[in-house]
C-alpha cells in the first residue's frame, strides 16, 4: 500500500535542457581533453609518439615514471621548485598585507574624500597597461637597482597585481559595517590595532581569493622572471621547463611530465582555498 | 563621572544642522535618556559624547575636563550599539576580552572580569559560541557584556533594545535598571521609545529637529510638558489636542467649541489672562485620554465634550474609544465594563484639573508657571 502511495506521488520528470547540456558537455571536453593528453603524454615513451590517431590519443603501453625522474634531473627540480615556492609564497604574503591595507584605506575613504577616488582610479588604470610596454624599461631599472633577482621579481609582481586586488579589497570593505570599527575604537583600539585584530581577520574570504589569483599568476609566469633574472642562474619551474624546447625540437614527454609535477602544488593550494574563494569572489563581485 | 555639554552644535559639511545649542549637565551616576523621533539629533549627540563625531561648536566636559578633541579611547567610556557591533570572528569570550586585552590588563584580571560580566548577564553557557550562533537577545547581552567588563565610568547606549521583540525588550529594560544600580555608572541612553524613556531614566531630554524641547524627570514631562511637542510625544495613547475659543466671564474663563463648554479653574483663568489671552482668542486644549471619562446619555453637560464614537477597542482591563468632535478626533481610555458602538453619541467628562493649554502660535504650555 505504502509503495503504491509512494509511486503515486512520484515527482514529475524534469525536462532536460538539451542545448545547455550539450554546451556543458563541450565545455567539460575542452577542459578534460588537454588534461588527458598531458597526463597521457607524460607517461608515454618518445617511441610511442607516432603520427597515427592511436599514437596520439592511445594510452601508454606501460605506466612508468622514468619521464618524471628525467624531467626532475633536467629542470634541477628541487632548486627550481624552491625558487618558485619562495617567489610565490613571499608574493602572496606581501600581497595580502599590502593590498588589504590599501583596499581598507581606499574602501573607507573613497566616499568621503574626492582625492582618494582619484588615487583609486589611478591605481585601477594600471590594469590596462600591457607588460610588453613596460618590459624593457623594467629590465634596465631593476638591473640598475641591483634587483635582477627573486626580490626584484617579487616587487614587480606586487606592482602588477595591485590594481585588480586592491579593487577587490576596496569593494569587499563595503561588506564590513563601519560600526564594527567604531566599536573597536570605543573599546580603546587604535586604527592600526583595529585593522589587524578586527578588519584583517574579517577579510578572510577576500584573502583566499587574492591568494589564489596571485598564486596562479606568479606560479605560472615565465616572462617576468625570464627577463628580470636572466643570466643570474636562478631558475623558477616555468623557466627551467624551457629546457625541453631546443632548436632541434621539443621533448613533449619530459615537458608534460614536468608540467604535471609543477601543477600539483598549485592544485593543492587551490583545493585548500576553494571553500573560501567561492564566497570571496561572489562578495567582491556584487559589492565591488 | 559628570558630563557637561555646553552650547554643543553639529553642522555637517552640506550645511545641515543636526544639533542646535545643546546644553546639559549630567551628574555622576545619573541615568539620562535622549528621546525623540527619528532624525532629531539624539544619536548624533551621543556619538559626539563618544568621540565618533566631531563637535562643530560648543564644549564637551567629562569630569570637568574638555574632551572635544580627545580620542574615544581616552574618554573612559563604553558604548552599546544599536546593531550590537560584535566582532563576528571572535567567540563571546574573546569579544568580551577584547577591550581588556587592549588595555593590557593581566590575564587573571581579564578572566575574573569576563566571568563576573557573564554571570551578571547570564552568558556563562555561551562563552565559546560565535555571534552568528546567538539569538538577538543573546547578542545584545554580549554587547552589554563587552561594555561593562571595562567598568566604564560612562556607559553610552544607542537604541540598544530597538532590534528586540516586545517581550524581550520588557525583560531587558529590567536588566538594564538592575545593571545601572550595580555598576553605578553614568548612563546616557538613546531611544525613540517613550516607554523605555519613562521607565529607565532619572531625567529625560526630549529632542526634535536638533533642538532640545525639555529636560526633566519622567513625572514632570508627563504632568508639566513645556510645549505641545513634548505633550504629544510623552504618553500613550498620545495627548488629544482641540482648538478652543476663550470667553471671559466674571467667574473666570470658559473654553468653547460648538456645543462644548469647559469652565477653567481660577488659577488657570488667571494664568491665561496673565499671558494676554482674552475673549475670542484661540487656544489649544491638551487633554490626555486617561483624563476623559464617558458619560453616555447623561443630562449633566458641565465640562463635557460632545462627540460621536468612531472606533471602539476592547483591551481587556480597559477600552480605547476614538471620538469625532466637530471634525477633530480624540481618544479616551475607559475602564473595563464600558461598552459602546460605532455611531453612538458620547459625552466625555473632562478632568479640568488635568488639562493643558497651549499657545497655538508658539505651542508653549500656557499653564506652566
Amino acid at each position: 500500500m505504502e509503495k503504491a502511495i509512494r509511486k503515486s506521488v512520484k515527482k514529475p520528470k524534469e525536462k532536460t535542457n538539451w542545448v545547455l547540456t550539450i554546451i556543458l558537455i563541450l565545455g567539460t571536453f575542452t577542459v578534460f581533453f588537454p588534461l588527458y593528453m598531458a597526463i597521457n603524454i607524460a607517461f608515454k615513451q618518445p617511441s610511442e609518439m607516432t603520427n597515427s590517431i592511436e599514437g596520439a590519443l592511445g594510452l601508454p603501453s606501460s605506466i612508468n615514471f622514468s619521464n618524471f625522474a628525467e624531467a626532475m634531473r633536467v629542470t634541477d627540480f628541487w632548486h627550481s621548485l624552491g625558487n618558485s615556492l619562495f617567489i610565490t609564497l613571499a608574493t602572496i604574503a606581501l600581497a595580502l598585507v599590502v593590498y588589504s591595507l590599501a583596499g581598507y584605506v581606499l574602501g573607507r575613504t573613497i566616499a568621503k574624500h574626492k582625492g582618494f577616488k582619484w588615487v583609486y582610479l589611478y591605481l585601477i588604470s594600471g590594469m590596462f597597461v600591457p607588460f610588453a610596454i613596460l618590459m624593457m624599461p623594467l629590465v634596465k631599472e631593476t638591473a640598475m637597482l641591483h634587483l635582477g633577482n627573486q626580490f626584484g621579481v617579487i616587487l614587480l609582481y606586487l606592482v602588477f597585481y595591485m590594481p585588480m586586488n586592491v579593487m577587490l579589497y576596496a569593494g569587499y570593505m563595503k561588506n564590513i559595517p563601519t560600526v564594527i570599527e567604531e566599536a573597536s575604537e570605543v573599546d580603546g583600539a587604535s586604527t592600526w590595532t583595529t585593522f589587524w585584530r578586527v578588519i584583517f581577520p574579517m577579510m578572510k574570504p577576500m584573502h583566499a581569493t587574492v591568494a589564489v589569483l596571485t598564486a596562479l599568476g606568479t606560479w605560472n609566469d615565465v616572462m617576468t622572471p625570464l627577463v628580470i633574472m636572466s643570466g643570474t642562474g636562478i631558475n623558477t619551474l616555468p623557466i627551467a621547463q624551457l629546457n625541453f624546447q631546443t632548436q632541434f625540437g621539443t621533448n613533449y614527454n619530459l615537458a608534460f611530465a614536468s608540467y604535471i609535477m609543477s601543477l600539483i602544488p598549485i592544485l593543492l593550494f587551490y583545493i585548500i582555498c576553494q571553500k573560501q574563494i567561492i564566497s570571496g569572489v561572489a562578495n567582491g563581485a556584487v559589492k565591488g | 563621572m559628570s558630563v557637561s555639554l555646553k552650547h554643543i552644535n553639529k553642522t555637517y559639511p552640506n550645511g545641515y544642522q543636526a544639533v542646535k545649542d545643546f546644553n546639559l549637565d549630567i551628574k555622576d551616576e545619573e541615568f539620562i535618556i535622549f528621546v525623540g523621533p527619528s532624525g532629531c539629533g539624539k544619536s548624533t549627540t551621543l556619538r559626539m559624547v563618544a568621540g565618533l563625531e566631531d563637535i562643530t561648536g560648543g564644549e564637551l566636559l567629562i569630569d570637568g575636563k574638555r574632551m572635544n578633541e580627545a580620542e574615544p579611547k581616552d574618554r573612559n567610556i563604553a558604548m552599546v550599539f544599536q546593531n550590537y557591533a560584535l566582532y563576528p570572528h571572535m567567540t563571546v569570550r574573546k569579544n568580551m576580552e577584547y577591550p581588556l586585552k587592549i588595555a593590557k590588563l593581566p590575564k587573571e584580571e581579564i578572566n575574573a572580569r569576563v566571568a563576573e560580566a557573564s554571570r551578571i548577564l547570564g552568558l556563562d553557557a555561551l562563552l565559546d559560541r560565535k555571534p552568528n550562533a546567538l539569538s538577538g537577545g543573546q547578542r545584545q547581552r554580549v554587547a552589554m557584556g563587552r561594555a561593562i567588563v571595562r567598568n566604564p565610568k560612562i556607559l553610552l547606549m544607542d537604541e540598544p533594545l530597538s532590534n528586540l521583540d516586545a517581550k524581550l525588550r520588557g525583560q531587558m529594560r529590567i536588566e538594564i535598571t538592575k545593571l545601572h544600580k550595580k555598576l553605578k555608572s553614568t548612563i546616557i541612553y538613546v531611544t525613540h521609545d517613550q516607554t523605555e524613556a519613562m521607565t529607565l531614566g532619572d531625567r529625560i531630554v526630549v529632542m526634535c529637529d536638533g533642538d532640545v524641547q525639555q529636560i526633566d524627570t519622567p513625572e514632570n514631562l508627563y504632568n508639566r510638558p513645556a510645549n505641545k511637542f513634548v505633550a504629544g510625544f510623552i504618553g500613550a495613547p498620545q495627548m488629544n489636542f482641540l482648538d478652543m475659543i476663550v470667553e471671559e466671564t466674571p467667574q473666570g474663563a470658559l473654553l468653547k467649541q460648538s456645543n462644548s463648554t469647559l469652565t477653567l479653574t481660577p488659577v488657570q483663568s488667571r494664568l491665561l489672562k496673565d499671558k494676554g489671552f482674552k475673549s475670542g482668542d484661540h487656544v489649544t486644549l491638551g487633554i490626555r485620554p486617561e483624563n476623559l471619562s464617558a458619560a453616555i446619555d447623561t443630562k449633566d453637560h458641565a465640562n463635557c465634550i460632545e462627540g460621536v464614537v468612531e472606533v471602539f477597542e476592547m483591551l481587556g482591563s480597559s477600552s480605547n474609544i476614538y471620538v469625532s468632535v466637530n471634525g477633530q478626533n480624540i481618544a479616551a481610555i475607559m475602564p473595563a465594563g464600558h461598552f459602546c458602538k460605532e455611531g453612538d453619541k458620547v459625552s466625555l467628562n473632562v478632568d479640568i484639573d488635568a488639562i493643558h493649554l497651549f499657545d497655538p502660535k508658539s505651542e508653549l504650555n500656557l499653564l506652566n508657571m
